[in-house]
């Protein structure tokens, strides 16, 4: 097992190459011109010119690519050219946060989307099974910031038993309302597939092998067809913390929840590469990271993965 | 199990149903008209939960962006400071200030015992260090330009020196700054928060993260900035302009105006900005708490000089100055949140003059124009298309114009930009007709001109890259004459100039749009669109 993450882990390093790189390049071509989008006013062609040369912005690409991949090296991440604050700091400042209602999110994903898609798929074509898909149609339809606005007139403004916004104190009944809005698709997609994978699983012969056997159908369910049809789903789950992370932007934005997607989201439109860099190589890092982890969780799953090598018979 | 899980996915859908009728169906709310009861006698104490979205320093050095200079304008004070409502200028830090004979050098007597935050008495010294710190190549300040009439300013720029040469302190009490040239409201510039003096040890302390640790002399002290959460400040009560009432100020920190203002009518804020579309409305409910002023600032659409088919064609220009009818869109499209342009210089600067602009909406008057523009009935009219940067609603105007200005045979596409890649087409002449705003630095009419529309600034502020030698001369004239009322004639005659070539259509100016809860007294916002929260205090 330590070698393959090992391995994994070596794999890792081409890509997180390959990402500077390709995000560095994407910053470059972009047009709009960093020095000018910090100036707001006098913005003269010497006085962009020196912001030019105080951020190394006026050398060629490839220079400023190896500059910022040498101090990448030794731990530095550069420096924002909007905020004139260390990536890092910057980082440490929002990631945990993003992080934090991500889990959440996932776990509200998690319990209500597998419990929702086992039942749909347990009681297919029942009531149930139709208020499931209808439930789940609504929510990938709904757009999340109207969803999120609904959410916090709601239970914010009219009822006011939930803080509308912000992190406030970070208790808990900070993260209710942005953490459903930010679950609410996910949750769908998951109860969805679990369905249909639930739907194959109980279909096969072992599963009429184990009711044959006079399981409860409890455990035919809970022990022999879920567990096998969690494959899939645990493929989806692990991919959308990082999901979750990157791609949280509208709910950071209504909930002026102070996350990591909405800086990334406006160094791209500052033209603020270094931010942009630092903010994409930590979550490229998370998604390498889920991924191996839910390498790993399908050997507990499924007793036929293996990592190691196979015994030579 | 399955019968919990039933039950709660059934309470959720009906939950969401419920919602979706309670919102639509919600009565409106009482219409408050403002008779709000307050104490009559300003009252010590309370926490001010204001509005903010993230600022992108706290630096003086660096204010340039609005959220910034709101929290720079407690923090900090400098040598004068505008009047609230007037926009007058006021002494502060400076007790008097004299020219010499040719305004080419300025006096200013400081008053004795203004502290720091860290207690510190702030003296002359502390203004050379701290201009110089902003002029310096090191510092890299954006708007470092702002002290360049300053003697000495290039040689900081440029690395040569690390004082500026202009700026000397007599004795503790007495500050001498020459200038390269006559500038008569040089002590108008000077209440730009970029000139507020800073401590030189608390600089040392921190280095670049001071911006993240600010100290100056202003009413409040700088307490903490989570970053995207809070920034609070509290009342510094060593401050020598008598104490502010309230204990503390939080900026409570948005994404989203849509949000804030959910807060605000949650009760959790005491000021907000209003969100577009949402103006009337909001008067209608909140009355006279909706402040709805006056503001310096211009929104209007550049025609680039140097390009075809506007360059060496005034008649065009005046064509579509003529066919737009602004009053209808500041009514509409913007729901009176704006005023319908009058001039160039809005109303609120001192030597403001009604109705300085020629062009009033005359449909035949521009048709008329277009023919003489060798366009008759908008034959010949080459593909124009009217550039916006994307947000905040300047589709709608675009959308507005390019209606009015079809009426009169001037046919355009307009197309929407992402600001960075906007700026880059207007600086490369890709587009040559397109929309800007200008909010004003400092209230005075050179403010407005001199970046705008003198040469030097052409590709710079000036993007319309209008050159007229008659202006530019001017413009230098009017700065050094002495003689106030002189000086407003020269600059009225300047604008006279700019709008009679007609290099940019002024749409509207700009108005702010702020409503405050029902227990804030003395609140003001200002023409610049910021508010001194030392004279704001809390009922009940």
């Amino acid at each position: 097992m330590s070698r393959y993450i090992a391995r994994r882990l070596l794999q890792a390093i081409p890509v997180i190459l390959g990402v500077t790189l390709i995000i560095f390049l994407l910053m470059f071509i972009l047009p709009g011109d960093p020095a000018r989008m910090l100036v707001q006013k006098g913005a003269s062609p010497e006085v962009l010119e020196s912001i030019r040369e105080a951020h190394g912005l006026d050398k060629p690409w490839y220079v400023q690519y190896g500059k910022y991949m040498w101090n990448l090296l030794q731990g530095d991440f550069g420096t924002s050219i909007r905020y004139r604050r260390p990536v890092l700091d910057i980082m440490k400042d929002h990631y945990p946060n993003s992080i934090r209602l991500a889990a959440v999110a996932l776990a509200i994903e998690a319990v209500i989307g597998i419990i929702a898609g086992v039942i749909s798929a347990v009681k297919r074509r029942s009531f149930l099974d139709i208020l499931v898909t209808l439930s789940t149609t609504i929510l990938v339809a709904m757009p999340i910031f109207w969803f999120a606005m609904l959410l916090q007139v709601v239970f914010g403004l009219k009822w006011g038993i939930l803080p509308i916004s912000g992190m406030g104190d970070g208790s808990w009944r900070y993260y209710v309302l942005p953490a459903i809005a930010l679950a609410s698709v996910h949750t769908a997609y998951t109860a969805r597939i679990t369905r249909s994978s639930m739907l194959e699983v109980i279909n096969q012969d072992y599963i009429r092998t184990a009711r044959a056997k006079g399981l409860s159908e409890k455990k035919v369910i809970l022990k022999h067809a879920l567990r096998n049809a969690l494959i899939p789903v645990i493929t989806i789950i692990g991919l959308d913390l990082g999901g979750l992370i990157g791609s949280a932007i509208l709910t950071e934005t209504v909930f002026s929840w102070p996350g990591v997607g909405r800086v990334i989201y406006l160094a791209i439109l500052q033209r603020d590469p270094p931010v942009v860099m630092g903010g994409t190589l930590i979550l490229v890092f998370i998604f390498i990271l889920l991924n191996l982890l839910v390498d790993i969780s399908y050997a507990y799953l499924d007793p036929r993965i293996k990592f190691e090598g196979r015994k030579v018979d | 199990m399955p019968r919990k899980f039933i039950l709660s996915l059934t309470i959720f859908l009906v939950l969401i149903l419920t919602v979706a009728l309670v919102v639509g169906c919600a009565p409106k709310e009482k219409v408050d008209k403002g008779e709000e009861s307050v104490s009559e006698e300003p009252v010590k104490g309370g926490t001010f939960n204001a509005f903010l979205m993230e600022p992108v320093t706290l630096d003086a050095a660096h204010s340039q962006e609005s959220e910034g200079i709101q929290v720079a304008k407690q923090i900090y004070d400098g040598l004068v400071d505008y009047e609230p409502e007037t926009m007058e200028l006021t002494a502060a830090m400076a007790e008097s200030w004299e020219p010499n004979e040719d305004a080419s050098a300025w006096t200013f007597t400081l008053k004795k015992g203004v502290k720091f935050h860290n207690g510190r008495e702030c003296k002359a010294e502390d203004f050379v260090y701290s201009w110089s710190r902003v002029a310096s190549k090191d510092t890299a300040s954006e708007v470092a330009y702002h002290l360049s009439p300053i003697k000495g300013f290039n040689d900081c720029q440029e690395g040569k020196a690390d004082i500026l040469e202009g700026v000397k302190a007599i004795d503790d009490y007495t500050l001498e700054v020459s200038l390269e040239y006559s500038y008569a409201e040089f002590p108008v510039t000077v209440g730009h928060p970029v000139f507020s003096p800073v401590p030189k040890e608390e600089i040392e302390k921190w280095g670049d993260e001071f911006s993240e640790h600010p100290v100056g002399t202003g009413p409040f002290a700088f307490v903490e900035w989570k970053h995207d959460q809070h920034i609070t400040i509290e009342r510094f009560n060593n401050y020598y302009d008598g104490e502010a009432y309230l204990d503390k100020v939080a900026f409570k920190i948005f994404a989203d105006e849509e949000t804030a203002f959910l807060e605000f009518e949650a009760g959790n804020l005491d000021d907000c900005q209003i969100p577009l579309g949402r103006i009337k409305e909001t008067q209608d409910k909140y009355g006279e708490r909706a402040l709805i002023n006056p503001m310096l600032g211009i929104y209007y659409y550049g025609l680039n000089m140097e390009a075809e088919p506007w360059k060496d064609n005034v008649e065009l220009r005046k064509a579509i100055n003529y066919a737009i009818h602004r009053a209808i869109i500041t009514d509409t499209v913007w729901e009176g949140s704006r005023v319908a342009a009058t001039g160039i210089v809005p109303a609120g600067i001192p030597g403001f003059k009604e109705d300085a602009m020629p062009y009033m909406f005359d449909q035949p008057k521009a048709r008329e124009l277009l023919e003489e523009a060798g366009y008759p009935g908008g034959k010949g009219l080459p593909e124009l298309v009217l550039g916006y940067n994307t947000g905040a609603g300047h589709d709608k105007v675009a959308q507005a114009i390019q209606a009015q200005a079809e009426e009169v045979d001037i046919e355009f596409d307009i197309a929407g930009y992402e600001w960075g890649t906007y700026l880059d087409k207007i600086q490369s002449k890709e587009i040559t007709f397109f929309r800007l705003g200008w909010l004003a630095d400092y209230p005075t009419m050179d403010n407005f001109l001199y970046p705008m529309f003198h040469s030097e600034n052409a590709g710079a502020d000036n993007m319309t890259y209008y050159k007229n030698s008659d202006v530019d001369e001017k413009l230098i004239e009017a700065r050094k004459e002495t003689d106030e009322a002189k000086r407003r004639e020269l600059y009225q005659e300047i604008e006279q100039i700019v709008l009679e070539d007609a290099t940019i259509v002024p749409i509207a100016f700009y108005k702010t749009n702020r409503v405050i809860g029902e227990n804030v007294c003395a609140y003001t916002r200002t023409a610049m669109d910021d508010t001194s929260y030392e004279f704001v205090w809390l009922s009940k």
